[in-house]
């Protein structure tokens, strides 16, 4: 605001200096005279050009201020609004001081015009000795607030100049309220003021329209309030003073009405230079005031009101100008590259549609949280779930091969029957349903004693592969069988230990629940993949020596015993694992139950796996059959 | 694990080129210098992401040696990808490529995307087959073509990824027909929760299909 306030006045000064500076000599000359009195008329006849005519008609104390008000509202709008102040006070003053004042104001004026206010004070009060000296004081304590005011809001500056003119022109005290109805901006200056960029489009216009109508506003309100005093105890003591000063002048009553033209000659020189339409109709209003003032009090009173009237007309006009100045400057900078304002509209105002930085990382710390959540249960349920573990352990890839092997064997035997003989055709038949028939899973629960023990189990299959005349060891089925006994045992005997604890027992659950998926799966895959090892190796190892040593018959024979060991095995497995469970939990916990169901239900399912990819066997060893037959032939031949 | 697709690769090459090093390498991110060798055909799965899917490869590391060869022939069958290996150290197993690869077109789909992979490329001191042999057996054959090694994991990443990218393109202009299965490419459920009992009798139904 001090900037755009000191931008402004330098604007001003700019305009009006060629004139200033006559304008000053002008007015102190005049200013000798009017206060002096005697010499008052013939010399305020003489200088009748320039801006000073206002200060021409002034003849009392008051006048004589409002004209130096004059001369720095040409320079500086908003000081003119301190030296009003100051020209409450100055009212005070004695003619003598009053002419001292001027030479300084002169001579200051032309130095530095912001300075202004401040060496007038500073002279006044120094000159003046019968001077108050509570005055310059209040003085200052208004001056600022007065200076914010002015291009913070139009409205209280208004107002201060409405009661100022009201205590100058000494005038009755009737209407009280107009200075509050002024004040009140009723005509929306503060709302103009901050809806500046909001309402972008045709501000410029629109700002220009304000200032007009508020102009009006103004000068209907100094007109109204006139003839009224505003009850203030400051201003009416002024006001006393004032009225003191006016009734020893009352003899210069004559010189009103050239006062007011030379006014009206000033005012009109001033909105040539200035280029202000407003102000003519400013002048108008003055003079009405002034007339107004005129009829209500005495000639010489109404001179002097019409005066201080048409300064502070002007004063306020300044005021508005300089606001006016202000915001059209502002609008070109704001408009600069940016017509409608549309940029800083979306600066200054947040676009609500958009989404902001933070809405955006909520969002996605929130899916990441979503997705780790699901993450975790999925990985959760994968610990109970077979399919997934059976998967994992590369089961579901070993039947796939396992079952392309067997593709292809079964096409293979399919065109070696359809070529064989039919004497050899016979033969050939009653083989393959020989192994067929091997490839019958054998009781169970006759086998399940045999593999009572960790060492029987691993034995067995052992010797089952041997028998095979494959090189296949058992390894992977090794280590996952003896892992899972060992395991079992483990826990079984913990159990015992420490058994009461119920917390315990239902982490326990969930353990040997996973632990019971994650074997049976384990054991599976790894079976088919035996399956699958030997198949390869039963293929691949046709040739040799030891397979011929055992026919194909005897071989089925064999791997249905390891399937069947196999399947019991997991059987057994999952036997244990429930037993474990029941063990630990209530029997007729409802947990415990569902967990004991899912177990023999994966444990089946294992079983039918095994037994499937044992089935898988059976067109690979006929493949085996037909190729033994062919190459005994080939031999025989 | 809740994927998009499904891919299945395969991996071949003569024995000893590190076939097994080169999955291990990728499913676990760890190299063991000595490796068993490998018995028809072991497996390996990985889930990787491209364009945002989530793409699970299941690899299929066939054995080398020659014996399996009948074997390992019928696994090429339904692979999306192939990852065709040779040892920049040693010539003939560069040499033996137009086998593998006459073995690899005839056994599987036409669309399969194959990657011809030199590895060791960690051993440049002992380097028998020059790069730009590699790139230009590649365009020969309209192969994708990178150096790897399984030791150092160079370009081990990156081999598997960009099969399964050229793959992903494939599906997208419309080449594979994902509902086939002979493709290599499967569809993945929501969630991989396959009943139990379903997945053995849609194979006994396959089975039924293929010996017609």
């Amino acid at each position: 605001m001090a900037d755009s306030d000191s931008e402004a006045e330098v604007t001003f000064e700019s305009a009006d200096e060629g004139d200033e500076g006559e304008v000053v000599e002008e007015v102190t000359e005049e200013k000798v005279t009017n206060e002096e009195k005697d010499t008052a008329e013939s010399d305020s006849s003489q200088p009748q050009d320039h801006e000073s005519t206002t200060e021409h008609s002034a003849q009392d104390d008051a006048a004589a201020k409002s004209s130096r008000t004059e001369g720095s509202v040409d320079e500086s709008r908003t000081k003119a609004e301190d030296e009003m102040e100051e020209t409450d006070g100055g009212k005070q003053d004695d003619e003598n001081s009053g002419e001292h004042t001027e030479g300084s104001v002169n001579k200051t004026e032309r130095t530095a015009a912001s300075d202004k206010a401040g060496d007038v004070k500073d002279m006044v009060q120094t000159d003046d000795g019968n001077e108050a000296e509570g005055t310059p004081g209040d003085e200052k304590e208004q001056e600022e607030p007065e200076g914010e005011e002015i291009v913070n809001r139009g409205a209280p500056v208004t107002e201060t100049e409405d009661t100022e003119s009201n205590a100058k022109a000494g005038g009755a005290p009737q209407n009280a309220s107009a200075a509050p109805a002024s004040g009140g901006g009723s005509w929306g200056w503060g709302g103009w003021g901050t809806s500046l960029l909001s309402s972008a489009a045709a501000t410029v216009t629109k700002v220009s329209d304000n200032v007009g109508k508020g102009l009006t506003h103004v000068l209907e309100n100094v007109e109204t309030s006139l003839g009224v005093l505003k009850p203030e105890e400051l201003r009416e003591i002024e006001k006393q003073e004032a009225e003191k000063k006016a009734k020893e002048k009352e003899e210069q009553s004559s010189q009103p009405k050239e006062g007011d033209q030379e006014t009206q000659e000033g005012d009109s020189r001033q909105d040539e230079s200035e280029g202000k339409e407003k102000e003519e109709k400013e002048e108008k209003e003055e003079k009405e005031e002034k007339e107004k003032a005129g009829a209500g009090i005495g000639g010489f009173f109404s001179s002097g009101a019409s005066v201080f009237t048409s300064a502070m007309g002007k004063t306020v006009t300044g005021g508005l100008d300089a606001l006016e100045m202000l915001g059209r400057k502002t609008m070109d900078i704001l408009q600069e590259g940016d017509p409608r304002l549309e940029k800083k509209k979306g600066m200054v105002i947040p676009k609500r549609d958009k989404t902001n930085l933070s809405d955006v990382l909520k969002q996605a710390k929130k899916d990441a949280d979503e997705e780790a959540t699901r993450r975790q249960e999925e990985e959760e349920h994968q610990k109970y779930n077979y399919s997934f573990l059976f998967d994992q352990y590369q089961g579901l890839a070993h039947l796939e091969a396992l079952e392309m092997l067997c593709n292809q064997s079964e096409t293979k035997v399919q065109s070696s029957i359809s070529i064989v003989t039919d004497e050899k055709l016979d033969e050939l038949k009653t083989e393959l349903l020989e192994v067929r028939d091997a490839f019958q899973l054998e009781d169970l629960d006759a086998v399940d004693e045999d593999t009572a023990s960790d060492q029987d189990f691993v034995n067995v299959i052992t010797e089952l592969l041997f028998s095979l005349s494959v090189a296949a060891t058992p390894n992977k089925l090794q280590r996952v069988q003896k892992e899972t006994r060992d395991w079992l045992a483990n826990h079984i005997t913990q159990l015992k230990g420490d058994g009461d604890e119920e917390d315990k027992d239902k982490a326990d659950i969930k353990e040997v629940h996973a632990k019971a998926m994650q074997t049976l799966a384990e054991l599976t895959a790894r079976t088919i993949e035996q399956f699958h090892k030997v198949a390869e190796l039963m293929l691949l190892g046709q040739e040799t020596e030891q397979a011929k040593a055992k026919s194909p018959v005897e071989r089925a024979t064999t791997l249905s015993k390891l399937a069947s060991i196999l399947s019991a095995e997991v059987s057994s497995v999952a036997t244990k694992f429930c037993e474990l469970l029941s063990s630990m939990g209530d029997q007729g916990s409802e947990e415990v139950n569902t967990i004991i169901t899912n177990i023999y239900l994966e444990a089946s399912n294992s079983a039918s796996y095994i037994q499937d990819a044992f089935q898988l066997l059976l067109p690979i060893m006929q493949d085996i059959v037909v190729t033994t037959l062919n190459s005994a032939e080939e031999e025989a031949s | 694990m809740s994927y998009a697709y499904l891919f299945k690769y395969i991996i071949i090459g003569d024995t000893g080129v590190g076939k097994s090093c080169l999955l291990l390498q990728f499913t676990d991110k760890r190299f063991q210098p000595v490796h068993d060798l490998t018995i028809g055909v072991e497996f390996g799965a990985r889930m990787i992401n491209i364009d945002g899917k989530q793409i699970k490869l299941q690899i299929w590391d066939t054995a080398g040696q020659e014996s399996f060869r009948s074997i390992t022939r019928s696994y090429y069958r339904g692979a999306a990808g192939a990852l065709l290996v040779y040892d920049i150290t040693r010539r003939d197993t560069f040499n033996h490529l137009t086998t593998w690869l006459e073995d690899a077109r005839q056994h599987s789909s036409s669309n399969m995307v194959i990657m011809l992979i030199g590895n060791k490329s960690d051993l440049e001191a002992r380097r028998d087959v020059k790069k730009e042999e590699g790139e230009a057996f590649a365009r020969e054959h309209g192969l994708i073509f990178m150096e790897t090694s399984a030791k150092t994991a160079a370009n081990v990443e990156e081999a598997f990824i960009n099969t399964a990218k050229e793959i992903y393109q494939k599906i997208q202009e419309g080449v594979f027909d994902i509902n086939n299965e002979a493709n290599g490419i499967k569809l993945g459920p929501q969630h991989n929760t396959v009943n139990p009992a379903q997945p053995s009798g849609d194979r006994g139904q396959q089975g039924g299909q293929g010996c017609c």
